[in-house]
């Protein structure tokens, strides 16, 4: 037999372990504090089971103004984060609690304590665990509120023992909490999607941690992006808006780098433009295409201001106050962010003619010398474009050259070189993209066209679960930019496919792991005021539709179709005010004396045509119906109603059953 | 005592009576009742169906004294209470004890007696103690007294005045058996059974059981069906005089005792309901139309009454 006492001890536990399961999300918070706070849960929970004698209340007091104290130090000196240290305090507390769960209201303070402990985990984690941890908090309160309050019930209003009936969990009771629970959820949503969300949260803090992002800098070396293509991290996350996009995305375009000084490539066209916010709420940053791709990108923190997009970028959309472009073509942030960045790009899928207006730092050769490294450029060049025309054919043909004559290694032998290019062309033959790009543009330069080192990203691995591009630092890339007179800056990428071919490999299980955290992000988290004006806009659009069908349908003109809608109104105002009306009739306090389950059992047998005479007494009544089973529930009913009995839970839980027996016998 | 044991002990004495009143559980039931509210017992029957039988049994089975007193018109008051004697040894007046000084009195035919022998009764019915010469002298405790009564021989009869019927707890009918039971009657050996009855309660026994069924739970609702019932005798166009306060009380202490009676410890309305008919019937005064069926036509008021009152649910 189960008692009431035991459902609230499971319901309080399984309470407390979300509370510590969210406050191990808080990422600050140490393992081994975890793991003594839930030591202390767990003999709390011996303690609880063992029922011994209740510690004086004043104890938990007292404790809990020293953990205060001890909350208030460690903010001031340790932790220096309100977060953290409210994660520590509300743990702490709740195993002190637990130690002193007497009355009713001690089990609501526990409650409440893994109420605030979801709060700080809300702000302080980007989980999707979170939402697991949400939903069954409020799947657990919802439990916690009906047991507590049918052992009030039972106790005051039917008098009940509070050893409690032993199966109150029946079908009636499923339904009701699923109806609970569901109920709960709408009116969520509905607050969710209605309220209005302004700004940052009040507890929206910076605790994403940047992502690392070298060669995105001023500077770039070749064999800085190495390491980095080692690097699983997630960057950035691109959506496209279908599988043909998908498939014409090749390249997401940082930075363009225009000078080599032998070591690294650096940016020496400083200039750059700010563009604000156009009319339409978005930024233009080039000029329109009549076909356009569309990306949205979710951007990681990163530790550069670098804004990422296909070659050819258009318009952006997005929450910063500005943008700066370069003449090159690449878009920076006022600073790097700490959130993570949101924003809609449209690229032109074709590269238009720049007017033929080159500025002399993309054909600088100056980094060649004289030396014997010139010579052998100028060696090669003659072997590869022989024969070769056109800018374009050159360029190709330098491609093609590098893709098939050197070997991609992440790890490339050291030669005798003068320089990373040197090496690369003439001695070791194998290295990766950045290897493969200066290479590529140094030729270039060397047969006179314009070119400059881009570095970006692959798009990466696809995520078919929600049809973007996971893209990580393992997919950083660099690639070359020629200035065509035919067709203005072009995209090269001498790479051979080996060094681009998306890395696969993560599970299914991972992917869609993945899918579920952007999607959290995006619709719950990232949910912003444009979202639900949006959605205001489509509502009112729909109704504005159904208003004038309704209009047009009434057929008389205006005058009709707006009396129709009053009357319509007014019919569902009248029924809300008699719902309201009579759900506050119900909820006076019981006058009758009678048990609910005789009531129910004299309403059943009236709807047979059988009633007490009100001579007959309801024995005698139970006699006539002949039936053994309305004999059953008088006798519990007398025991209730004229014993002044406290129906045990047994006996309680029998009548009710008894009378749902007879219920079923009486159903034709 | 505990409602477990007094159970036990009021079954012991209900199987014992029925081993000498055969098929009439509901008579067992009343005269157990009365017992046990400290009530006193009218019997009302003709000859011959065992009334006497029953105050013998309850008697035999509670191991107490008992006394039958054979009520006759020439019967006297001394008679029945005891008589003052003077003692010439000790030169004093010493009180010989009546045979009302037991602990169950049989007073057959009480009818027959004079008022005068009768009213002799009151005393000792109501305060359980008797008075003779200015001396008051204590009846045993628990007393109680079982009268029988022939309702078809008026001739050479006084009629119990209203204020001694009103001191009968209980008026109860033994009727006749079914002829199953019948059969069984006249194959046994009645006088034997009787004497043959072994006590399962002691008097000690019946006065705490006594003390129990004081303590029996009476929901307030049904006090106040006592109440209307008791309203609608007072009412009713067919009754002179309805039911008195004592009657109120005797029907409340009847229905804690019935339910004792019945293993319980607290009252159901049918408790009340069934109680209605023995306890208060016998005190009505039927106008004149229904007079004439005396105390059979009251039972039919009562009844007509109690369909007509509600049942507090």
């Amino acid at each position: 037999m189960m008692y009431f006492y035991t459902y609230a001890l499971i319901v309080t536990y399984f309470m407390a372990s979300l509370g510590l399961f969210s406050a191990s999300l808080v990422e600050t918070i140490e393992t081994p504090f975890i793991a003594s706070v839930g030591t202390a849960v767990f003999i709390s929970l011996i303690f609880n089971i063992k029922r011994k004698k209740p510690l004086p209340s004043y104890l938990w007091t007292i404790a809990a103004v020293v953990v205060l104290l001890l909350f208030v130090l460690d903010y001031l000196s340790a932790s220096s984060s309100i977060i953290t240290s409210a994660a520590r305090f509300l743990a702490i507390l709740l195993a002190l609690k637990l130690f002193d769960v007497n009355r009713e209201r001690d089990y609501i303070v526990v409650y409440s304590i893994v109420f605030f402990q979801i709060l700080a985990c809300a702000a302080s984690t980007v989980s999707p665990l979170f939402f697991l941890i949400l939903f069954l908090f409020t799947a657990g309160s919802i439990w916690a509120m009906i047991i507590y309050n049918l052992r009030k019930d039972l106790q005051e209003g039917l008098r009940v023992n509070p050893a409690g009936p032993p199966v109150v969990f029946g079908m009636p009771f499923f339904v009701t909490v699923m109806a609970t629970s569901a109920v709960s959820l709408i009116i969520t949503l509905m607050l969710f999607l209605i309220l209005p969300r302004t700004g940052a949260g009040l507890f929206d803090f910076k605790t994403l941690n940047s992502v690392k992002l070298t060669g995105f800098s001023e500077r770039v070396a070749p064999g800085v992006l190495g390491p980095l293509k080692k690097d699983p991290t997630v960057v950035m996350r691109v959506q496209t808006k279908g599988v043909k996009d998908a498939s014409r995305l090749r390249h997401l375009r940082g930075v363009s780098l225009d000078r080599f000084d032998g070591a690294a490539w650096t940016r020496s066209i400083k200039e750059s433009v700010v563009v604000r916010r156009g009319p339409s709420g978005s930024f233009a940053v080039g000029r329109p295409a009549p076909s356009m791709m569309e990306l949205e990108i979710m951007l990681e923190p990163t530790d550069s201001d670098v804004i990422f997009a296909p070659p050819n970028p258009v318009r952006l959309e997005g929450k910063f106050s500005n943008i700066w472009l370069d003449p090159s073509g690449g878009m920076r942030l006022p600073a790097a962010p700490f959130y993570r960045v949101d924003y809609r790009v449209w690229s032109s899928a074709s590269t238009a003619p720049d007017n033929g207006r080159v500025r002399g730092e993309y054909l600088d050769t100056s980094f060649m010398g004289a030396g014997p490294f010139a010579r052998r450029i100028t060696a090669l060049l003659k072997v590869i474009l022989k024969d070769k025309e056109t800018d374009m054919e050159k360029a190709r043909s330098i491609e093609a050259y590098l893709k098939t004559r050197y070997s991609y290694s992440l790890e490339p032998k050291k030669g005798d070189g003068v320089n990373p290019v040197d090496d690369f062309l003439f001695y070791s033959k194998e290295g990766y993209c950045e290897h493969y790009a200066s290479a590529m543009a140094a030729l270039l330069r060397g047969a006179g066209i314009p070119s400059r080192v881009v570095t970006g990203f692959l798009p990466g691995e696809w995520n078919g679960y929600g049809n973007y591009f996971i893209v990580r630092e393992q997919d950083a890339h660099s690639w070359v930019e020629a200035y065509m007179k035919s067709s203005g800056w072009t995209t090269f990428d001498p790479t051979p496919e080996a060094g681009v071919a998306p890395v696969r490999g993560t599970s299914a299980l991972a992917l869609y792991m993945d899918f579920l955290r952007l999607r959290w992000n995006r619709h719950i988290i990232h949910f912003s005021l444009s979202d639900q004006r949006r959605l205001a806009h489509g509502v009112e659009d729909g109704s504005y539709r159904l208003y004038t069908r309704l209009r047009s349908a009434a057929g008389g003109g205006r005058a009709a179709g707006a009396m129709a809608l009053n009357a319509a109104a007014l019919a569902i105002a009248a029924f809300l005010a008699m719902v309201l009306v009579k759900s506050l009739m119900r909820g006076r306090p019981r006058q009758s004396k009678t048990p609910k389950f005789y009531e129910e059992m004299v309403r059943l047998l009236k709807k047979k045509g059988l009633s007490r005479m009100p001579g007959e007494t309801p024995l005698e009544f139970a006699m006539r119906t002949g039936n053994p089973l309305v004999m059953e529930v008088t006798v519990f009913f007398q025991a209730e109603r004229y014993g002044l009995r406290t129906l045990s839970g047994y006996d309680l839980v029998r009548a009710k059953m008894t009378v749902e027996a007879l219920k079923k016998g009486l159903s034709p | 005592m505990k409602f477990k044991e007094a159970s036990k002990q009021i079954a012991a004495l209900t199987s014992n009576l029925s081993m000498v009143i055969k098929g009439k559980p509901d008579v067992i039931g009343l005269a157990v009742t009365a017992l046990l509210a400290r009530g006193h017992l009218l019997i009302e029957d003709v000859p011959g169906v065992g009334k006497t039988t029953l105050a013998h049994g309850l008697a035999k089975s509670i191991n107490c004294g008992f006394q039958r007193i054979q009520f006759t018109s020439d019967l006297l008051p001394s008679d029945v209470i005891g008589v003052t004697v003077y003692n010439q040894a000790e030169h004093s007046f010493d009180f010989r004890p009546g045979p009302l000084f037991a602990n169950i009195v049989l007073a057959d035919e009480i009818n027959r007696a004079t008022p005068r022998t009768q009213s002799a009764l009151l005393e000792a019915m109501n305060d359980r103690q008797v008075s003779v010469d200015r001396v008051t002298y204590p009846l045993p405790r628990p007393f109680m007294l079982l009268a029988t009564q022939n309702p078809v021989e008026y001739a050479g009869t006084f009629p119990l005045p209203e204020s001694q019927l009103d001191r009968f707890t209980i008026c109860l009918k033994v009727g006749y058996p079914d002829s199953v039971y019948e059969r069984e009657i006249i194959r046994s050996r009645p006088v034997d059974a009787v004497e043959d009855l072994l006590p399962v309660v002691s008097v000690e026994d019946v006065g705490r059981m006594q003390e129990l069924a004081r303590t029996v739970e009476v929901e307030e609702d049904l006090v106040s069906y006592i109440l209307s019932i008791a309203a609608a005798t007072r009412s009713h166009r067919g009754i002179r005089l309805g039911a008195s306060p004592r009657a109120t009380k005797a029907l409340y202490t009847a229905a804690q005792a019935f339910a004792l009676a019945s293993g319980r410890d607290y009252c159901i309305p049918d408790d009340i309901k069934s109680l209605a008919v023995p306890v208060l019937a016998h005190r009505l005064i039927p106008s004149e139309r229904a007079a004439d069926d005396g105390v059979e036509g009251a039972r039919h008021l009562m009844e007509e009454i109690l369909s007509g009152v509600n049942v507090p649910v």
